[in-house]
C-alpha cells in the first residue's frame, strides 16, 4: 500500500461502495413508510443509483485532491476541503442529471415518486447534502486515517529492522574489539618481569622471552584469521 | 470484573458524544420544507427537540462503549466485536426510549423503523470507532518508531565507541614483534642496547595505557606516546631514523584525538623512512592558529609514490575525526619538498 499511487477508480470505487450503504440505510429507513405493494427492488435500485452516483463524485474528489498532493498524505483540512466540494458541487449535479436524462430514459422513478405528497427536488437536494457531509466526511476520515496507519506501520517496520541492524553491528563490532586486544596490562607486566630477570637469570628470561613471542604470534594469527584485524 | 473509569477519560468520552450529537442534529436544519410551513422559532425548537433525542441516543451508546472499555479486554477481535454490539445495544436502546417518548403514526411498523434507525447507528459509529482507533494505533506506532530510531541512534554511538575502543587497545603487531625479536637478539649480543631497547618499549607501554582506557588525551600525552616509539625505533634502525619534535610547551595541556600523532608516526616511519637504505628524517611540530590547533608529522621518506599499503590506517583516522569532531577537523596529505610527505592534522580547540 505505501508507495502505491493512489488509483482514481478505486477512490471512485470506495464513493459508490459508499453510496450503496447510505442508500441501503435509506431503503430500510423509507420501505415501511412509503413502499407500495410490489415496488421494493424499484425503490432500492433508484436509491443506489442516486446515492451510488452523489458517494461516486466524492470519491472522484477526494481521489483528485490526493493526486494534487502526492506522495504526501492529504492533510485533515485537504481532505474536509475534498469532502466539501464533493457533496455541495456533486450532489446537486448528480441529482441534475438523474433528473434530466436518467429519469425520462429509463423510466426510473425515484423516492419522491414514491411519497404520498410531493417533494420539492431542492430539499431533496439539500437533505442528501447533509447525508453526503456526515457520511462521507466520516468514511473519507476513515480512509484517510487508515492510511496513515499503514504508513506508519511501515515506517515502524524499517525502523525496527534498522535497530535490529545496528544491535548486530554492534555486537560483531564488540567481539571484534574483544578478539582484537593484546591485553596492554598482561604485556606491561610481562616485560617488566622480563627486564628484572634478565638481570639476574638471563638464560630463563631468554627462554621466556621465547615462549612470549611465540604466544603473540599465536594469539594475533588467530585474531588475523578471525577476519577482525581493523588495519 | 474490575470496573474503573478515568475521570480525564469520563469528560473526554462525554464532549466527543456532545459535539456528535449536535453535528447529527443539523441534519434537522437541512429539510427545506420545514422552513416553507414552520415559522424559524419553530423551525429552532424543532432542532432543539431532536438534538435532545440524537443526545439520548448518542449518550446511551457512549455509555454503553465506556463500560465495555472499563472492562480492559485485552486488545483483539472480540474486543472490537464487544464495542460493536455496545454500539447496537445502546442504539437500540436510545431509539427505543425516543419512540416511548414521541411515538409513530399507529400505521407505520415501528418495528421497521427502528431497525432502521439502529442500521444507521451502527454505520455511523461504526466509522467513527474506526477512525478514533485508527488514530490512536497510530499515534503508538508513531511513538513505537520513534523509541525504536532513538535506540539505533543509541546503538550506532556504541558501536562507534567500541570501533574507537578496538582501534585504541591494539599495539601494532609488527612493532610489538620486530621490537620483542630486536630485544631477545640483543641481549645475546649487546645486553645493555637490548636493556635499553626493552626499557624503552616498556616506556612506550606506559604511555600508551592511558590512552588506550581514555576517550580523549591531551597533546603532550600524544607527544609522549611518539617520542617512546620513535625512540625504541631508534634502537633498532641507528642512524636512519633521526627525529624532532617542535611542540610549544603551553600546547601540550590541549585536547587531542587519541592515537592520532602515533598513526601518522607510525605511518611516517613505515612507509617513509623504512623502505629506504639511508633513512631520513622525522619532524612533528604543533601550532595554534586563533581556535585552531595544528599538529604536522613530516618526513623526507619515499613520498607519497612508493608510499605502499591500502590506506586504511588513514581512513580509520579520518573516519575517527570525524566521528568526534564532524566538520570542523581535518586532515591533508602532501608531498613534503623536496621529498617525503606531510599530513597535517587541524582540530577546533575546545574550551573546557
Amino acid at each position: 500500500m505505501n508507495g502505491a499511487r493512489p488509483e482514481l477508480l478505486l477512490s471512485i470505487g470506495g464513493g459508490w461502495l459508499l453510496g450503496g450503504v447510505i442508500a441501503l440505510l435509506e431503503f430500510a429507513y423509507y420501505y415501511p413508510l412509503v413502499a407500495p405493494d410490489g415496488a421494493g427492488a424499484g425503490l432500492l435500485l433508484s436509491l443506489v443509483i442516486v446515492w451510488g452516483g452523489e458517494g461516486m463524485i466524492l470519491g472522484l474528489a477526494v481521489g483528485l485532491f490526493e493526486r494534487t498532493v502526492w506522495p504526501r498524505l492529504l492533510s485533515v483540512g485537504q481532505l474536509l476541503c475534498a469532502v466539501l466540494v464533493g457533496s455541495l458541487a456533486g450532489v446537486p449535479a448528480w441529482q441534475a442529471f438523474v433528473e434530466g436524462v436518467l429519469r425520462d430514459r429509463f423510466g426510473l422513478r425515484r423516492l419522491r415518486d414514491y411519497m404520498g405528497q410531493p417533494v420539492d427536488l431542492a430539499s431533496i437536494v439539500f437533505y442528501n447534502i447533509w447525508l453526503m457531509l456526515i457520511f462521507g466526511g466520516l468514511a473519507a476520515a476513515a480512509y484517510l486515517f487508515w492510511q496513515r496507519h499503514v504508513r506508519m506501520l511501515a515506517q515502524l517496520r524499517s525502523a525496527e529492522l534498522a535497530r535490529e541492524e545496528s544491535q548486530r553491528r554492534l555486537a560483531q563490532t564488540q567481539l571484534a574489539a574483544l578478539r582484537a586486544r593484546v591485553d596492554p596490562d598482561f604485556l606491561f607486566r610481562a616485560l617488566q618481569c622480563l627486564e628484572r630477570l634478565y638481570e639476574s637469570h638471563a638464560a630463563d628470561a631468554d627462554r621466556l622471552m621465547e615462549e612470549l613471542i611465540a604466544f603473540l604470534r599465536t594469539a594475533l594469527a588467530e585474531e588475523r584469521a578471525s577476519g577482525s584485524a581493523l588495519y | 470484573m474490575q470496573l474503573s473509569v478515568r475521570p480525564g477519560s469520563l469528560l473526554r468520552g462525554g464532549g466527543i458524544a456532545v459535539a456528535a450529537a449536535f453535528a447529527l442534529s443539523t441534519q434537522f436544519l437541512f429539510q427545506l420544507e420545514l422552513y416553507e410551513t414552520w415559522p424559524l422559532a419553530g423551525v429552532l425548537r424543532g432542532w432543539l427537540d431532536y438534538f435532545a433525542e440524537v443526545l439520548t441516543v448518542v449518550g446511551i451508546v457512549f455509555a454503553g462503549m465506556g463500560f465495555v472499555a472499563s472492562l480492559h479486554l485485552a486488545p483483539g477481535a472480540r474486543r472490537h466485536a464487544m464495542f460493536v454490539a455496545a454500539i447496537a445495544a445502546g442504539a437500540l436502546a436510545g431509539e427505543a426510549a425516543v419512540l416511548a417518548q414521541a411515538p409513530l403514526p399507529p400505521d407505520v411498523p415501528a418495528a421497521g423503523v427502528l431497525l432502521a434507525k439502529v442500521a444507521r447507528w451502527l454505520v455511523l459509529g461504526g466509522l467513527g470507532y474506526a477512525v478514533f482507533n485508527l488514530v490512536r494505533r497510530s499515534a503508538t506506532a508513531a511513538s513505537q518508531a520513534h523509541e525504536s530510531e532513538l535506540q539505533r541512534i543509541q546503538l550506532e554511538r556504541q558501536t562507534a565507541e567500541a570501533h574507537l575502543q578496538s582501534l585504541r587497545a591494539q599495539i601494532e603487531p609488527h612493532f610489538l614483534f620486530n621490537t620483542l625479536a630486536n630485544v631477545h637478539r640483543l641481549y645475546r649480543t649487546d645486553p645493555e642496547l637490548g636493556r635499553t631497547m626493552l626499557v624503552d618499549f616498556i616506556g612506550y607501554l606506559r604511555a600508551a595505557l592511558p590512552q588506550m582506557r581514555s576517550d580523549e588525551t591531551t597533546l603532550g600525552q600524544e607527544l609522549e606516546l611518539a617520542r617512546c616509539y620513535l625512540k625504541v625505533l631508534q634502537v633498532r634502525m641507528g642512524d636512519r631514523l633521526r627525529f624532532q619534535l617542535d611542540v610549544p610547551g603551553d600546547l601540550a595541556s590541549l585536547r587531542f584525538p587519541p592515537l592520532a600523532l602515533s598513526t601518522l608516526t607510525e605511518n611516517a616511519v613505515k612507509h617513509g623512512l623504512n623502505p629506504l637504505p639511508e633513512g631520513g628524517l622525522i619532524e612533528i611540530a604543533a601550532r595554534l592558529e586563533g581556535r585552531r590547533l595544528t599538529v604536522r608529522v613530516a618526513d623526507t621518506g619515499a613520498g607519497i609514490r612508493q608510499a605502499g599499503g591500502s590506506g586504511v590506517g588513514l581512513a580509520n583516522l579520518r573516519a575517527r575525526l570525524a566521528a568526534l569532531y564532524g566538520q570542523a577537523a581535518s586532515l591533508s596529505i602532501e608531498a613534503n619538498l623536496p621529498r617525503g610527505i606531510r599530513a597535517t592534522i587541524t582540530v577546533p580547540v575546545r574550551s573546557e
